[in-house]
Formats: C-alpha cells, sequence, structure tokens
C-alpha cells in the first residue's frame, strides 16, 4: 500500500512540476512593491526578469557592482544603516565573513527551510550560522568537474562516450598513465591536464580542512595530495599553463590541453567555436567552486518581498529556466527529477549533464566551511605549486604554508 | 576696524576648506592612529583595545619586511630608468633643432592618463606566460630557447613591476625637468658658448646643477609616490613567486579589506609611513648633499 501512495504521489509531484515548466510562471499580480537588491553578478537581471514574469507588479531595484570591493562596500554599508538594500548577494568566497551578523536576516525564522528542504545540503550549509539558522539562500550550485572535447577526447582517448571516459578518469594513477602517454604520443604538443593546482580543486573537499575551530592541523591526506602532485610534475606531463588565463582557454578551446577542471558555472568556453563538442565528466571526489547566496537586510521593511524573492529563485520552473539559459547547475534537487533522465543538453553534445553534476554534488562530503577554508586551500596551493617546482622537500612545503598562514591568522591554534 | 572686520569675513571664506579638511583628513589620521591600537569588527563596529599587539606583529612579520623589500626594488627598477629616460628627453626635448616638442611631451605623457589598473593588465597580458607578446617576440628572434615565465622568477616579476612603473611615470616627469630647464636663463648658456664650453660641458656644469632643485623635487616625490606602489603589482602577477610583487600597500590592502584586520592593517598604515619618512629624509639628504659637494667643487674650481 505505501509503495502505491509513494508512486501516485511521485506522479502527482512530476505532472505538477512538468505542467509548471511547460506553463512558464502563473502571473500572481496581487504581489506589489518594490525593494533594492544590490549585486556583482552579471546574471542577475536575468533573475530578476524572470521573477517579474510572475510578479509584474513589483519593481526591484537591481544595482550591479563589478570588481573585488563589492563586498568592501557591502561591509561598511550594513552597520551604517543608511542606503542599506534590502537584498544583497554575497560570494562563496567571503559569505562567511558575513554570516554570524546579526545585521542579516535570520531567514530561518521566515520559513526559508520550507523552500529549501530539496536543495544539496552541503550548498545550504556554507550559509549557515554556527546555531543552524540559514542566512543566504543559492539559486544554483557549482560542482567541479572535468571538462573536455569531444573530439579531442575520440582522438586522444579513443572515445567521446562520456562514461567511458569517466571510467578512464577514474583515479590520479589512471590519470597520470593517460598523461603520459598522451605526451609521449604528441611529443609534448598535446597535454591531459593543465597543472598541479587541478588536483587540489577535485581533492579540496574530500580532505579535512586545514582549520576545524580555530585549531589549524595538516591531515595525512594533504601530504599524500602533495606526492601526488610531485608525481605529474616530475613526469613532465603538465601544460604548465596558469589556470584561468588566455593561453589556458585557448588550449583547451583548440583542444591541445584535454581536460580543464572548472565548475559549472565555467565561462572559458568559447561556444561559437565548440557548441555540441563539449562534455563533462564527474571526477572521482566530489567538490565545488563558487557560489552567490542571496541575504536580507535584518532592519529591512520589505522583508516579505525579499522573502517571495527568495522563495521564487528556489522553485523548480526558475532553476530549469536558469539551467537553459546560463547552463547553471541548479541547487534544487526536484529540478533533476522534474527534468527526467532523458534530459540532454545539444550545447554538450546531448549530454544529461544534470546527471553528470549530480553525481558530482551528490559525493561532496558534508564539510561546513570557514572563513578559512578556501583561503588555506588557495595558500596550499599556491606553496605546493611551487614548493615542487623548487624541489623543495614535503617537510619544507608544509613550513613555508604554515609560515603564512600564521603570518596571515595570528589567532589559529596549533601552528 | 575695517580691517579687523575683513579678517573674520577671510576666516568664513577658507572655513569650508578647513571643515573638510578637519573631517575628511585630520580625523581619519587620528582615528587610525586610534584604530591601530584595536581590533575592529567591521559589522558589529566593536572595538577591543589590544595595545601594541597590531605593532609588534607588524614588526616581527617576516612577510611585512619582504614587502618592504619588494617595494624598494621595484622601485628602484623603476625609477632608475625612469629618471633617466626623462632627462635624457627633457635634454632631447631643449634643444632648438628638434621639431614637434609639444606633441612629443603630449605622447609622453600618455601613458600617464592610462589607469594603473589598465597598465597592471595590459602589462600582464603583455609578458603573460608562454604566449604573452614579449615571449612571442623573444622566442621568434630566438633569443630564448623556451618561453620565460616571468611570473616565477621574483627578479623578473618585480623589474617586469618597475618597467610598468616607469612607462607609466616617465612622461609625467619629463613635464617637471622640461620646466626647470626652461626656467634656466639662455643668458648663461650663450656666456658658455663664448667661453668655448662644448655641449657635454653645458650640460655638466650649467643644465644639472640649475634644475637640481627640480630634480630633489622629483626625487623625493617619487620616494613618496613609489613606495605607496599597488594598483599596478595587484593587477600584474598576483601571488607571484615568494610574492615577490606584493608591496608594502598591497599586504596592508589584504590585510584590512580581504581578511578584515582594520587595527593591524590601520598599524601597517603607519608602518608604512614610517618607512617612506624614512627613505624621503634620506632621498633629501643625499641629493642635498650630492649637490652641495658639486657646487663646493664647482666653487674650488
Amino acid at each position: 500500500m505505501k509503495k502505491w501512495i509513494s508512486l501516485l504521489l511521485c506522479v502527482c509531484m512530476t505532472l505538477a512540476l512538468t505542467s509548471a515548466m511547460a506553463m512558464g510562471y502563473e502571473t500572481d499580480e496581487s504581489l506589489a512593491g518594490e525593494f533594492t537588491w544590490w549585486t556583482y553578478f552579471d546574471q542577475a537581471p536575468f533573475l530578476k526578469d524572470e521573477f517579474n514574469k510572475k510578479y509584474p507588479n513589483v519593481t526591484v531595484h537591481l544595482e550591479v557592482f563589478g570588481g573585488e570591493d563589492y563586498q568592501t562596500k557591502i561591509m561598511s554599508t550594513l552597520p551604517s544603516g543608511q542606503g542599506v538594500p534590502d537584498l544583497f548577494d554575497l560570494e562563496e568566497g567571503y559569505v562567511y565573513k558575513f554570516i554570524e551578523s546579526p545585521l542579516l536576516e535570520n531567514l530561518e525564522s521566515l520559513g526559508v527551510r520550507a523552500f529549501t528542504s530539496d536543495y544539496y545540503p552541503w550548498a545550504l550549509a556554507m550559509a549557515t550560522d554556527k546555531q543552524g539558522n540559514i542566512k543566504g539562500v543559492c539559486d544554483n550550485v557549482s560542482p567541479v568537474a572535468f571538462w573536455y572535447l569531444r573530439d579531442a577526447m575520440a582522438e586522444w582517448l579513443g572515445t567521446s562516450d562520456d562514461a567511458e571516459i569517466t571510467a578512464k578518469l577514474s583515479d590520479w594513477d589512471a590519470i597520470l598513465e593517460l598523461s603520459k602517454d598522451i605526451t609521449a604520443r604528441s611529443n609534448g604538443e598535446v597535454h591531459l591536464l593543465s597543472n598541479m593546482s587541478d588536483l587540489v580543486k577535485v581533492e579540496g573537499y574530500s580532505l579535512t580542512p586545514f582549520v576545524r575551530d580555530g585549531v589549524f592541523s595538516v591531515e595525512p591526506g594533504w601530504v599524500d595530495l602533495l606526492d601526488t602532485m610531485r608525481s605529474f610534475w616530475d613526469a613532465g606531463v603538465l601544460a604548465d599553463l596558469g589556470g584561468w588565463s588566455g593561453e589556458w582557454a585557448t588550449a583547451w578551446n583548440d583542444g591541445t590541453l584535454l581536460i580543464r577542471v572548472m565548475p559549472s558555472w565555467d565561462f572559458f568556453t568559447n561556444w561559437d567555436q565548440n557548441s555540441g563538442n563539449v562534455g563533462v565528466a564527474a571526477p572521482f571526489k566530489g567538490s565545488y567552486e563558487g557560489g552567490t547566496y542571496r541575504a536580507v537586510y535584518a532592519n529591512s521593511e520589505k522583508k516579505d518581498l525579499c522573502l517571495k524573492f527568495i522563495e521564487f529563485l528556489t522553485t523548480v520552473p526558475y532553476q530549469a529556466e536558469n539551467l537553459a539559459v546560463n547552463n547553471q547547475m541548479p541547487a534544487n534537487m526536484k529540478v533533476l527529477e522534474a527534468m527526467g533522465p532523458d534530459y540532454s543538453n545539444e550545447k554538450f553534445g546531448g549530454q544529461n549533464i544534470l546527471q553528470t553534476y549530480d553525481k558530482v554534488c551528490q559525493s561532496i562530503l558534508d564539510i561546513v566551511p570557514d572563513i578559512y577554508t578556501r583561503d588555506c586551500q588557495n595558500l596550499f596551493g599556491k606553496h605546493a605549486n611551487q614548493g615542487i617546482k623548487d624541489g623543495l622537500a614535503n617537510d619544507q612545503i608544509i613550513k613555508n604554508f604554515q609560515d603564512e598562514v600564521r603570518d596571515k591568522y595570528p589567532e589559529l591554534k596549533g601552528l | 576696524m575695517l580691517t579687523r572686520k575683513r579678517q573674520r569675513w577671510a576666516y568664513l571664506y577658507i572655513l569650508p576648506f578647513f571643515a573638510s579638511f578637519l573631517a575628511f583628513s585630520v580625523y581619519p589620521i587620528f582615528y587610525s592612529f586610534y584604530l591601530s591600537f584595536t581590533e575592529y569588527d567591521p559589522l558589529s563596529l566593536a572595538t577591543r583595545w589590544v595595545g601594541a599587539a597590531n605593532y609588534i606583529r607588524m614588526f616581527t612579520s617576516r612577510y611585512f619586511w619582504d614587502s618592504v623589500g619588494h617595494t624598494l626594488v621595484i622601485w628602484l627598477f623603476s625609477i632608475i630608468p625612469q629618471l633617466t629616460i626623462a632627462m635624457l628627453l627633457s635634454l632631447i626635448l631643449n634643444e632648438r633643432w628638434v621639431k614637434g616638442k609639444t606633441a612629443l611631451r603630449s605622447i609622453y605623457y600618455f601613458p600617464n592618463l592610462v589607469t594603473p589598473i589598465t597598465i597592471g593588465l595590459l602589462f600582464n597580458m603583455l609578458f603573460s606566460y608562454p604566449g604573452g607578446t614579449i615571449n612571442n617576440i623573444l622566442t621568434a628572434l630566438h633569443l630564448f630557447p623556451h618561453p620565460v615565465e616571468f611570473k616565477n622568477a621574483p627578479v623578473l616579476a618585480m623589474l617586469v613591476g618597475g618597467i610598468a612603473i616607469c612607462w607609466q611615470y616617465f612622461g609625467y616627469n619629463i613635464i617637471f625637468i622640461s620646466a626647470g630647464l626652461n626656467a634656466i636663463n639662455q643668458d648663461v648658456y650663450e656666456a658658455a658658448e663664448m667661453d668655448g664650453a662644448n655641449a657635454w660641458q653645458r650640460t655638466a656644469h650649467i643644465t644639472l646643477p640649475l634644475i637640481r632643485p627640480i630634480m630633489i623635487y622629483v626625487m623625493v616625490t617619487s620616494v613618496i609616490g613609489g613606495l605607496q606602489i599597488f594598483d599596478i603589482p595587484k593587477m600584474l602577477f598576483r601571488d607571484g613567486v615568494a610574492n615577490s610583487t606584493r608591496t608594502m600597500v598591497l599586504y596592508m590592502y589584504e590585510s584590512a579589506f580581504e581578511r578584515w584586520q582594520f587595527g593591524f592593517g590601520a598599524a601597517l598604515a603607519y608602518g608604512i609611513f614610517l618607512v617612506i619618512a624614512v627613505f624621503s629624509a634620506l632621498s633629501l639628504f643625499v641629493t642635498t648633499r650630492i649637490g652641495s659637494k658639486n657646487a663646493k667643487e664647482g666653487k674650488t674650481a
């Protein structure tokens, strides 16, 4: 009996979701008002326009600020109480600095948990304070994947099939062997991976963070990672192109660099050149990079409108549209259910990228980051890269890394 | 009586400037000094008195002293060619036979109008590895068998920073030096010519000594400005090897605005002030001393 009820519920939910998507948004003209929203994110106007399709009588005063100083602007505006936006975006790199502040509304008390019950838990954890209250909500997640070009993979790996490619990239040993083979066959013209930082990107959230509860430590897994990075460097199989550099992007788009380790929001693909030829494979470790969280000012008088806005961005129809238009991986797992196993993306050669990304998202460990997590990972990557290139021993690399962490964060214990 | 009344009005006229000067210059100076003895949470605005802890941290930080060293090296890499080029071009532009002086001065000044962020990005692309323009030229001319990774060689990374700053400021210095050259009375040159002085002698014994005040000004302001370099290194090679392009101000910026350690950042601001004050005094002393020595030697001769 239970089975039948579950099945019936599933069918009803799927039908409801499908019809919601097919119909677009059901217009609600009863909601009216205006609020201010600050962001750094260039795709924010898309969300605003979609929101206004559903709520045409709500005016959103959106202000987009570019550059790194956006966080300083928010930081100095919030406590002043003057000209504070009702809603504002915070990036994954610095959201942790804001999260404990009472100036951010406790969205938990506004009922946000109900809209986000189907979110990937780690995506919510990023903007949850120490008391377990949600302070910010995202509309997409940023799982890290291996990006490749199908024709280049067919030429050098002998297959363009996603499952086969994923199987071939099953661990670092397998990747190193493939790298050696490709580098040798191409006389050093073609490389599988670009640089040692790619390894940190894949492993970063599978190892215990360097700082836990204010105490610094280096678990043996990080030292093992150093050894793995060194084996790649010593084998001379890396393209050694700086991540996110022009040369790096060009090499991948031209097929001389076979894999880029990038999150789902990648903007380095030349779609004019490679649309339909792109594929993504789930790495053997789950990881993410980036994220945009929407928070509400605690003293705002427009909290009800902001809440409606946040509710909207968590919905399946909106996140499905965001996926279709902007390739943004939905944070709501219900989108995956709604789109079904037959979903395919033409830009990615008909691949069901939702399933690939979901595999990554499901494998991301339940690590709750803090202000030190990302910065320490980046510092580790920097010292590992340089130390290995300079021929330093692991102990010396770790010591250099610790020295810089101590200089940056003298409040940490264990250093 | 009328004069005294007028004086009162004068105070009123200068009040707007002094009010804004007190609010936006004097107050921040004292407030940041207070801040340097505290730990400050920018969101709650709470401050906690920590005494000299921020200063102790600064003086014992290897990374701070490294940043002082990097700043000085980048400054040296920029100031030596900068003043040499500016002086040579000013001397050439001062010659009667040179046509289109104004146009040339404007062209040389043009890089100074470009924002430092743009210059940082431009030089980043020029010197990028392996496919930057400079690397392409070096390898095409077979000067190097492989592209050079400027970012990963500390001295080269600092040299590129110096070149970028030199490119931005040499035209700016030409304006000052040219003004100094124009101020020299032509009668002096004519007298020297009549006495049989050749071009080199006129330059060495007339031009250089007479533009000494301008050179002292250029030198001291370049020390003050050059030691505050921030934007170009920030955009040029972020996280260069051994933090080689991390200057003093960049270190302060990272502490205050990236890690929100505003008390420490304020202490660093005062540390930077001390370093700049010492080097400004030193450059003033050296240039004045050299000038006096030359003057004495001239008199004796």
